[in-house]
């Protein structure tokens, strides 16, 4: 069989034959895939869409918008003014308010406050600004380790042989 | 059918823009709706992502150059606004975008908006197995009647590269089907 015999002037792509069966079997196994999603929309979703984009488009140019503050100098002297007694007032009562609002704050905020960095120094630092009065006025929640728990634990993680030193 | 040029100087233009956004929105709402759907899956989300396309599409048409096709911008646009909202929605429910789409896959069995048999389901498994990128080559390409070309602009990928991954893609979906016994 003549299987040689070319068009002069024509030229098929490197590896094209030896590719090609692969090729075949690749469109024949993708021929029986689903031709369609099953996607579907709700009824007359694209009839108003127009509609609804220009709105949008206008509800994102409104909030682009901004409306200056101060149309004129009289209002901001008197923005000023009203900003001073603001500031005036809040500092007063503040005085008044910052020890009862502290009172009121539930420890274990304060605790998760320090343990998350917030403070600038950790737990070990706080104990240290503390005398021994204030660790022994502590109450500490003993009964929360078994003893068994403690046993198991310090079987675990102390180092026998300098427990035998110390 | 309004021709592509003419349609851009009104786009363009602050007497006519809105009017020809309209016909803009009319001519390629169906279109966009799928491409986004096919790839985000769910309805609400695609809408969100539609609305938004054309919003950017808005906003921007004064810069576009024509270098491209309208069509083909806007394509990229979309396709742009889909990937940055699975990504975003993977980001704010701390999941990996794996995650994020093979639950939306469960969640598509009970979806009203989809009307698919066992083998479509099966077949958008199959999809979501693929990494990112061959996923979103495969669905244009085997769902969408995009040349290779037309791809190559809106993916911003060669046609060669297109090519060869679409073909992984394709060995990888049947090797998937094949395992789950659906063929």
């Amino acid at each position: 069989m003549k299987n040689n015999k070319h068009i002069p002037g024509f030229k098929a792509p490197e590896g094209y034959f030896e590719n090609f069966e692969e090729q075949l079997f690749l469109k024949i196994e993708e021929d029986a895939f689903p031709k369609e999603t099953g996607f579907s929309v709700p009824e007359g979703y694209f009839e108003n869409l127009e509609e609804t984009v220009l709105q949008n488009i206008i509800a994102s140019e409104k909030q682009k918008d901004v409306i200056p503050l101060f149309q004129n100098r009289t209002l901001i002297y008197i923005t000023a003014i009203a900003a001073c007694v603001a500031i005036i007032f809040s500092v007063i009562n503040t005085k008044e308010t910052i020890p009862n609002q502290m009172k009121n704050l539930p420890f274990s905020s304060i605790d998760s406050y320090i343990n998350e960095g917030n403070l600038g120094f950790d737990s070990y630092d706080v104990i240290a600004l503390l005398n021994d009065e204030d660790v022994s006025n502590l109450n500490f929640e003993t009964n929360i380790f078994s003893e068994e728990n403690l046993e198991n634990y310090l079987l675990e993680n102390i180092d026998n042989t300098q427990l035998l030193i110390e | 059918m309004i021709d592509e040029k003419a349609l851009i100087d009104a786009l363009q233009s602050k007497k006519e823009n809105e009017a020809a956004f309209r016909i803009l929105v009319s001519q390629y709402k169906e279109r966009l709706y799928w491409h986004i759907r096919k790839i985000v899956l769910d309805h609400d989300d695609t809408d969100d992502v539609l609305q938004n396309t054309f919003i950017k599409v808005f906003k921007n048409i004064n810069g576009f150059k024509a270098d491209s096709k309208l069509y083909t911008w806007m394509y990229r646009i979309a396709t742009n606004e889909a990937i940055t909202f699975i990504n975003k929605k993977s980001k704010i429910a701390n999941v990996s975008i794996e995650t994020l789409k093979n639950n939306t896959i469960t969640n598509l069995k009970s979806d009203v908006y989809f009307e698919g048999d066992a083998i479509q389901l099966q077949l958008q498994k199959a999809i979501a197995t693929l990494p990112e990128k061959q996923q979103l080559i495969f669905t244009l390409k085997y769902f969408e009647d995009h040349t290779y070309e037309e791809l190559s602009e809106i993916l911003e990928t060669s046609v060669g590269g297109l090519k060869s991954s679409y073909h992984i893609a394709v060995k990888k979906v049947t090797k998937y089907l094949k395992n789950q016994e659906t063929f």
